[in-house]
C-alpha cells in the first residue's frame, strides 16, 4: 500500500507543469459539485487523505501559536486547520488548506490534496501571486483575472523527485487544474462559512480550467514564486516568467506538448484560492496562546530562572527576548538580556526580530546621598507596555500572527503577561505615551505611601492606567498561578487568568483560562 | 427665600466646586474625576527656582516652576487638576558651549520634567523626552540637611523605546547625568 502511495505521490506531485493549453471557462450548477469549509476533525476522518497529510507533515503540533496550527519543519510552513475547503465534483474530492509561512511573503499559498485513483491523495503547493484586489476577489470567490499566469504549482519539499523519475520513467505528465469561482448568487466573503450546513452558497459555480504539464529535460531556470532549488515550474496563459531548478518551462509556449503515451492528464484538481485576509478582531485567544507557551520547555526554564532571580539583588532588569526564527518557527530562540547603568530596562531593538519578552525588574535599592529607597513596581512599566505594543506593530507589518506577541513580567508579587485581545494594534499618540510614563510613576508612588502596597492595588492601578489611555479593549493583563512543585514535577506549568477591570473601575475580576 | 438661598449654597458646593484632595493622592486609585490635587502645604514652592550643579566637567542648570490648578486630561475623557512643578534643563561644557538647550516650561506635552510626588523634604519629577525615543526615568531632588540652598540630585533611568528610525543609540540617548550630584540655588 505504501508503495502505491509513493507511486502516486511521485507520479503526480513531483511533476509539474508547464502550460499546455489555454485557460477556459465553463459554468455549472453548483448542484453538480460542492465546495464547503470543513473542520480539521472532519478532514481527519478521511484516512486516505490523512495518510498523505502525514507523509508531508512532520506532525509537530506546534506550541508556537495555537492548537489550530500544525507546523511542518521540513517544508517550513504552518497549516491553519481552521481553513480547509473540501471540493467534490464528478465523484472526486480535493482538499485545499491555507499555508502560513514563518516569514514575510507576498505569496498566497495553499496545500492542495487531490484525490487520485484508488482514493489516494496527492499533495501540491499552489502559490498564487495575488495583489490586494485579487485577494479581495478570492475572498469573495470571484474570478481572478489572468489566474493561471499568477499560479505556480510545486510539490512539497520532502517528496523525492528521483524516486519519482525512476518509477514513472516518463517525460511529460499533465494535470488539469480547475479553479472554482462563484458566477451567480450570493458570493460575499461570509459565504465561505455558507449556510448552516457549511455549503458554499453559490447558485452557479464557474471553473477556470487549464491543463498544466511537467516536462523533463528543460534547462536551468530562475527561481519563481519564492520557490528555489527543486521547484517545478508551472505557468499558464504564457505570462509566468520563470522556472526553477532543472525544470524550466518555456514562457512563450502556449500549445500543448506532444502527445505522450505515458502522459497522465486525466488527473483533475478542483480548488479555489484560500487567502489569508485576517478578519478585523480575529485573533487566537490569548488563553490558548499562553497555555501553548507554557508547554514550551525552554520558556518554562526561563520563567523559573527569573522567578529564582527575584531573590537576588538585581540592579538592572534581567530577562529573555524570544526572537523569530525565520527558518524554523517551531523552535523559539530566547536571547538573554539585561539592563545597564544608563537604562535599567531591557532594551529590545527592532533588529532583534522579537515576538515577546519575559523579564524581571531590578530590586529596590538605597540611593546614596538621598538616603531613600528607590522602589520598583511589581508590575509592567510604561516602557514595558510600549515595547509590547511596538513588538505588535512589527509583527503586523511582517504579516505574522499577532497572537504570538507577548510581554511577561516576573516578580516576587506575581507573574504577569500582556496579550492582545484583538487585532487592533494601538498607534499611541504623544499624549498617550506621556500619560503612560507619567501614570506609571503614579503606580510607583503607591510603594511610597504604603510598603509594600497590596498587590491587588498595584494591579488595579495598572488596569486603570490602561483604561485611562483607552488601551483596555486592546491590551489584556494575565496573571500566572503556579501549582506546587514536586520532586517529579519541579517546574509545574502555570495556570493563567485574565485580570479585567470592572466597569466602574473600582475593582477587577479574575477570569481563569481553561486548559 | 431662605430655602432658596440655602438650596443655591448647596448646589454651589455640590456642582460649582472642584473637590480638593491631597497633592500626593493617587489619581489611579483613590480619586474621582475632576479632583483637584492641591498643594495645600505649599511644598512645591521650596523647589522653585534655578539650580546648578557640575558633573563630568559639565554644568547642568535646572529651572523649576510651579503651575497651579493645571488640567490633566486622559484619552478616555477622564480629567483632574493638579498643582505641579514643570522643569527644564540645560547642559553646557566647560567652555560654556550649550550641549543640551532648554525646552519650553509651559508646553506640557513636550516638557521634560514634571513633578509626580512631593513632600516637605523631597520632590520627584518624571523625566520624559518624547523626542528622544521616549527615554524616561525619574529625578529625585532632596533638600540638603546642611544647606537650605542646596538639593541633592539623583536620577533613576528607566529606559527608552527602541523603534525603527530612532536616531539615537543607547549610549547617547540619555541626557540627564546619572551621577548623584549637588545642585545649588542661583
Amino acid at each position: 500500500m505504501k508503495q502505491k502511495l509513493n507511486y502516486f505521490l511521485s507520479l503526480f506531485c513531483v511533476l509539474l507543469l508547464f502550460s499546455c493549453s489555454e485557460e477556459k471557462d465553463y459554468i455549472e450548477k453548483s448542484s453538480s459539485g460542492s465546495l464547503k469549509k470543513i473542520s480539521f476533525e472532519e478532514f481527519q476522518r478521511n484516512s486516505k487523505a490523512m495518510r498523505t497529510f502525514n507523509v508531508i507533515e512532520t506532525k509537530t503540533r506546534m506550541a508556537k501559536s495555537s492548537q489550530r496550527i500544525i507546523f511542518d519543519s521540513i517544508n517550513n510552513f504552518s497549516i491553519d486547520t481552521d481553513k480547509i475547503i473540501i471540493a467534490e465534483k464528478d465523484g472526486k474530492i480535493c482538499y485545499t488548506i491555507l499555508i502560513e509561512r514563518p516569514y514575510a511573503t507576498s505569496k498566497t499559498e495553499n496545500l492542495v490534496l487531490e484525490e487520485a485513483e484508488d482514493g489516494f491523495y496527492i499533495p501540491f503547493i499552489f502559490s498564487y501571486d495575488l495583489d490586494n484586489i485579487d485577494k479581495e476577489k478570492a475572498q469573495n470567490h470571484e474570478l481572478i483575472s489572468d489566474l493561471f499566469s499568477k499560479l505556480l504549482v510545486t510539490k512539497p519539499e520532502d517528496l523525492n523527485l528521483e524516486d519519482f523519475l525512476e518509477i514513472a520513467n516518463r517525460t511529460t505528465i499533465c494535470i488539469t487544474v480547475q479553479v472554482a469561482y462563484c458566477t451567480t448568487g450570493n458570493h460575499n466573503s461570509s459565504n465561505l462559512n455558507g449556510d448552516e450546513n457549511g455549503n458554499y452558497a453559490c447558485t452557479a459555480v464557474g471553473y477556470r480550467e487549464q491543463t498544466m504539464c511537467y516536462s523533463d529535460g528543460g534547462g536551468g531556470g530562475s527561481t519563481a514564486g519564492g520557490n528555489t532549488g527543486t521547484g517545478y515550474t508551472s505557468y499558464g496563459g504564457g505570462t509566468n516568467d520563470g522556472g526553477a531548478g532543472a525544470y524550466t518551462s518555456n514562457p512563450t509556449q502556449t500549445a500543448p506538448p506532444p502527445p505522450n503515451n505515458n502522459t497522465a492528464n486525466q488527473n483533475q484538481i478542483i480548488t479555489l484560492p484560500l487567502v489569508d485576509l485576517e478578519e478585523e478582531g480575529e485573533l487566537t485567544p490569548p488563553c490558548a496562546e499562553l497555555n501553548a507557551k507554557s508547554n514550551e520547555t525552554e520558556f518554562i526554564d526561563n520563567l523559573y530562572s527569573l522567578k529564582l532571580n527575584n531573590t537576588l539583588n538585581l540592579k538592572f532588569e534581567k530577562g529573555f527576548i524570544e526572537t523569530r526564527n525565520v527558518t524554523n518557527i517551531q523552535t523559539p530562540v530566547f536571547i538573554p538580556k539585561t539592563g545597564n547603568l544608563e537604562h535599567r530596562t531591557l532594551n529590545i531593538d527592532p533588529s532583534d526580530n522579537a515576538t515577546g519578552f519575559i523579564h524581571t525588574h531590578n530590586n529596590d535599592y538605597y540611593i546614596p546621598g538621598i538616603e531613600e529607597k528607590q522602589l520598583t513596581a511589581k508590575i509592567f512599566s510604561s516602557t514595558d507596555i510600549m515595547t509590547f505594543i511596538n513588538l505588535a506593530s512589527t509583527t503586523t507589518q511582517l504579516n505574522m500572527p499577532l497572537g504570538d506577541t507577548y510581554g511577561m513580567m516576573v516578580s516576587s508579587a506575581g507573574t504577569y503577561s500582556l496579550k492582545f485581545l484583538n487585532s487592533n494594534v494601538p498607534n499611541l499618540t504623544p499624549q498617550q505615551r506621556r500619560d503612560l510614563h507619567y501614570g506609571y510613576l503614579e503606580i510607583v508612588k503607591l510603594y511610597k505611601s504604603e510598603f509594600p502596597p497590596a498587590q491587588s492595588n498595584v494591579v488595579l492601578a495598572f488596569l486603570k492606567l490602561l483604561k485611562l489611555n483607552n488601551l483596555s479593549d486592546n491590551v489584556g493583563l494575565y496573571e500566572a498561578s503556579f501549582p506546587k512543585a514536586t520532586s517529579n514535577n519541579p517546574k509545574p506549568k502555570p495556570n493563567w487568568s485574565q485580570l479585567k477591570i470592572t466597569t466602574d473601575s473600582t475593582n477587577f475580576t479574575k477570569i481563569p483560562c481553561l486548559n | 427665600m431662605k430655602k432658596l438661598i440655602f438650596t443655591l449654597i448647596i448646589i454651589n458646593f455640590t456642582y460649582g466646586q472642584t473637590p480638593i484632595v491631597p497633592l500626593n493622592s493617587n489619581h489611579l486609585l483613590h480619586n474621582s474625576n475632576g479632583d483637584y490635587h492641591k498643594d495645600t502645604q505649599n511644598w512645591l514652592a521650596d523647589f522653585e527656582g534655578t539650580w546648578m550643579g557640575n558633573f563630568d566637567g559639565k554644568s547642568i542648570t535646572i529651572v523649576l516652576q510651579k503651575f497651579t490648578n493645571h488640567l490633566f486630561t486622559y484619552s478616555n475623557g477622564s480629567f483632574c487638576y493638579k498643582d505641579v512643578i514643570s522643569g527644564k534643563f540645560q547642559i553646557t561644557n566647560s567652555n560654556g558651549i550649550v550641549l543640551v538647550p532648554f525646552t519650553p516650561l509651559n508646553d506640557f506635552v513636550s516638557t521634560k520634567l514634571l513633578s509626580t510626588d512631593c513632600n516637605d523634604s523631597r520632590l520627584i519629577l518624571a523625566y520624559i523626552d518624547l523626542f528622544r525615543c521616549d527615554v524616561n526615568g525619574s529625578v529625585i531632588l532632596k533638600k540638603s540637611q546642611t544647606n537650605s540652598n542646596q538639593l541633592n540630585y539623583f536620577y533613576d533611568p528607566e529606559g527608552f523605546i527602541s523603534i525603527s528610525g530612532c536616531p539615537f543609540n543607547a549610549t547617547e540617548i540619555q541626557q540627564l547625568p546619572i551621577n548623584t550630584l549637588v545642585l545649588t540655588k542661583q
